[in-house]
């Protein structure tokens, strides 16, 4: 096998994977993907099924329809042999609060039959890797929130598996944590660990190799952060409207609503007291929503035109596809 | 497999050392709670708080007076005037007895020919411990008093008026110390009841915490995290068990007239069988709130058939029946099979293979709510 093919083996593949609790469909015929050495974000709203997806795939939660394969062994009938090539951090902390950081890496280790001189160079490895080192004997309850989450990801190392699931692993921890947090993955990365990680942070999703976009326990899109950045059409204007008669939401909207009905108008997003006006041509819609803005007594200020970041391009998705299933439900 | 059983068993055992509350709790509680039972229990009913109406004065009654005070179970506080003011200080508490010698008490005696001497004794029945107790040393007095009467009248000479004599032996118990049966109750009880605790809370913390869902991406298999969760529990359980045994026999003279080695199988076959129960509520519960309460709930239904209120041999025959599906009413007859009487195990057997069977049902229930264990 010649390095490129081993690369763009598929790791993780999944059809039609359905997930029912009762009367909620948390997971909705998921067809996905991942090829080895990726690193792939999941990202959607809360309770999109992000969680469920990574129990279906970590084995330990059976799909009520379809299958997923992962490091080509069956997700129901051979959950025991992916155990050893996944390692799962969950969203909570799920670490031994009692037992100190280097009690706790050892009773992973040891779980894993890691076992001896192996296990000490490991260890020492991880800590340094995690920056946990100075911490080693302290109880894994009293670290800060990002040393937790830290202390997890190094858990779920010990036994160096092939795939590694972050259900989002940086939720609740400061920027600078969390920009360290990413920097570790970069570095697994770089050593070809295939990386499938959830997150509700579309800076985080700029740095994913490939994006899915769930929405509803579906995926909507799956591709690049570029690509799907490109899937907004035309540019986009960034403004921020004043008025001396109208304040905060209620001018917000006013100006969403003069805005909507001009020509070339695409979309209109407020951004707190921020709008961003997707349109055909930036030069010419420019001039001429700040020319409607004042005839409905309303200023601008810092107009510039930016090209669509994640964020705008996942809003807009999202909003679409919340369009399309409207009008889907009328039709029948 | 024995490895991750090992990883998992140093783990618990680091946690259980680092909880300073609980381990001593658990090992030192029961032996705290059985001494301070063994002690209130151990000691003869005495000097129950008495009223006195003398309505008679004589010589005679004074001599009834003396002769139960000399039983040292009356202690006579109230000495009164009237009948109609015992009633009051019955029910209020101040005493639990009352002795009323009637006016003429004296004179009647003195006519052998009349009707019987007349005396009223009350006691407070809400205590029928104390009221049992006063009855029994109130009779011996009379029956004593009774004899010396007829030698007096009979110029001396002995009279056996008694047309049958009773001659009661009590067998392993022969002071029918009422310790001798209640402590090995509450011993087996609290034996089972750490067992049942420690292991209700081993895998609903794990759930509680989420640990649970980290230990099932992990090689461990269930059966691992079970036998992991028993051992600890099942030593801790020990533990207390032989200290608690220790001062059942040295602290308050309960016998060991059987064989050590029977008794310690037995014991820690038992065990497994109540561990199961703790690790069924475990698995079954979302959190070890609700783990502790199930099994506290457990607990309260076996102790009804430890014997410790009401012997199982007295209740109506279906609770009879309903006693064997509990683990405790067997290891009870075994328990005390063994201390009291030294039987060996021909005495008991039925109650073993009985037990057995209940230790499979429960334990192959464990592994059943342990294994559907998913995140449904």
């Amino acid at each position: 096998m010649s390095s490129n093919e081993h690369r763009n083996q598929v790791v993780i593949s999944t059809t039609n994977l359905t997930k029912r609790f009762r009367k909620v469909l948390a997971v909705d015929g998921l067809n996905l993907e991942v090829r080895r050495g990726e690193v792939f974000g999941l990202v959607g709203p809360d309770g999109a099924g992000k969680t469920t997806t990574f129990r279906m795939l970590a084995a330990i939660m059976n799909p009520t329809e379809g299958e997923a394969t992962v490091s080509g062994f069956d997700t129901r009938r051979q959950a025991e042999d992916i155990k050893h090539h996944i390692g799962y951090m969950a969203q909570q902390f799920n670490l031994y609060p009692d037992l100190s950081v280097e009690e706790n890496l050892i009773f992973f280790a040891d779980i894993f039959d890691v076992r001896g001189a192996e296990r000490e160079a490991r260890l020492e490895r991880l800590l340094d890797f995690a920056r946990l080192t100075e911490f080693r004997n302290r109880r894994a309850g009293h670290l800060s929130g990002g040393m937790k989450k830290k202390l997890a990801l190094a858990c779920c190392l010990i036994h160096e598996p092939e795939i590694l699931y972050l259900d989002e692993p940086t939720t609740g921890v400061d920027p600078v944590s969390r920009r360290e947090f990413w920097d570790i993955l970069s570095s697994l990365h770089a050593r070809g660990t295939t990386i499938l990680v959830s997150t509700p942070y579309m800076d985080e999703a700029e740095r994913c190799s490939r994006v899915g976009l769930v929405y509803e326990g579906r995926i909507i899109v799956c591709d690049t952060p570029d690509n799907i950045k490109g899937m907004i059409e035309g540019e986009m204007i960034e403004l921020r409207p004043t008025s001396a008669t109208l304040f905060g939401v209620g001018r917000m909207r006013q100006a969403r609503e003069v805005i909507k009905v001009l020509d070339g108008i695409r979309e209109v997003q407020m951004f707190g007291d921020l709008l961003h006006v997707f349109v055909d041509d930036a030069g010419r819609r420019a001039p001429e929503i700040e020319r409607t803005l004042q005839r409905h007594d309303m200023g601008t200020e810092g107009t510039r035109v930016t090209s669509p970041r994640m964020e705008e391009a996942y809003i807009s998705l999202v909003r679409r596809q919340a369009t399309q299933e409207a009008e889907k439900v009328e039709e029948s | 497999m024995l490895g991750r059983i090992w990883a998992l068993m140093v783990k618990e055992l680091l946690q259980l050392l680092r909880d300073r509350v609980f381990a001593p709790l658990i090992v030192l509680g029961p032996i705290i709670e059985l001494s301070a039972i063994a002690w209130a229990t151990s000691a003869p009913i005495m000097n129950l708080p008495t009223a006195l109406v003398d309505l008679d004065r004589s010589q005679q009654s004074r001599q009834m007076v003396v002769a139960l005070a000399n039983t040292e179970t009356f202690d006579f506080t109230h000495r009164l005037d009237r009948e109609g003011d015992v009633r009051p200080l019955v029910e209020s508490g101040q005493v639990v007895a009352a002795l009323i010698i009637p006016a003429g008490y004296a004179d009647s005696l003195m006519s052998p020919t009349g009707a019987p001497a007349q005396v009223s004794l009350i006691l407070d029945g809400a205590d029928p411990m104390a009221a049992r107790e006063a009855l029994r040393s109130a009779q011996g007095v009379i029956e004593e008093l009774n004899s010396r009467l007829l030698k007096e009248w009979n110029g001396g000479r002995d009279v056996d008026i008694s047309l049958v004599e009773p001659r009661v032996r009590v067998r392993f118990n022969e002071e029918l110390k009422q310790s001798v049966f209640t402590l090995p109750a509450e011993a087996g009880m609290m034996f089972f009841a750490v067992a049942l605790i420690i292991a209700s809370i081993g895998i609903a913390r794990e759930k509680e915490r989420g640990t649970l869902e980290q230990i099932m991406v992990t090689p461990v298999r269930h059966a691992e995290l079970i036998i992991a969760k028993a051992i600890p529990a099942v030593c801790l359980a020990f533990i207390s068990f032989i200290l608690m045994l220790f001062v059942c026999l040295h602290g308050f003279g309960v016998p060991m007239r059987g064989s050590w080695p029977l008794l310690l199988v037995i014991s820690f076959f038992f065990l497994f069988v109540e561990l199961g129960i703790g690790l069924t509520a475990s698995a079954w519960a979302g959190n070890q709130m609700q783990a502790s309460m199930l099994v506290f709930g457990w607990i309260m239904v076996e102790f009804f058939f430890t014997g410790y209120g009401v012997p199982v041999e007295n209740m109506p025959v279906l609770m009879q029946r309903l006693a064997n599906l509990f683990p405790i009413y067997h290891y009870m007859f075994i328990f005390r099979s063994i201390l009291l009487k030294g039987a060996g195990i021909s005495a008991f057997w039925e109650h073993i293979v009985i037990a057995l069977g209940l230790g499979v049902v429960i334990n192959s229930l464990t592994l059943f709510f342990l294994t559907r264990q998913r995140w449904e």
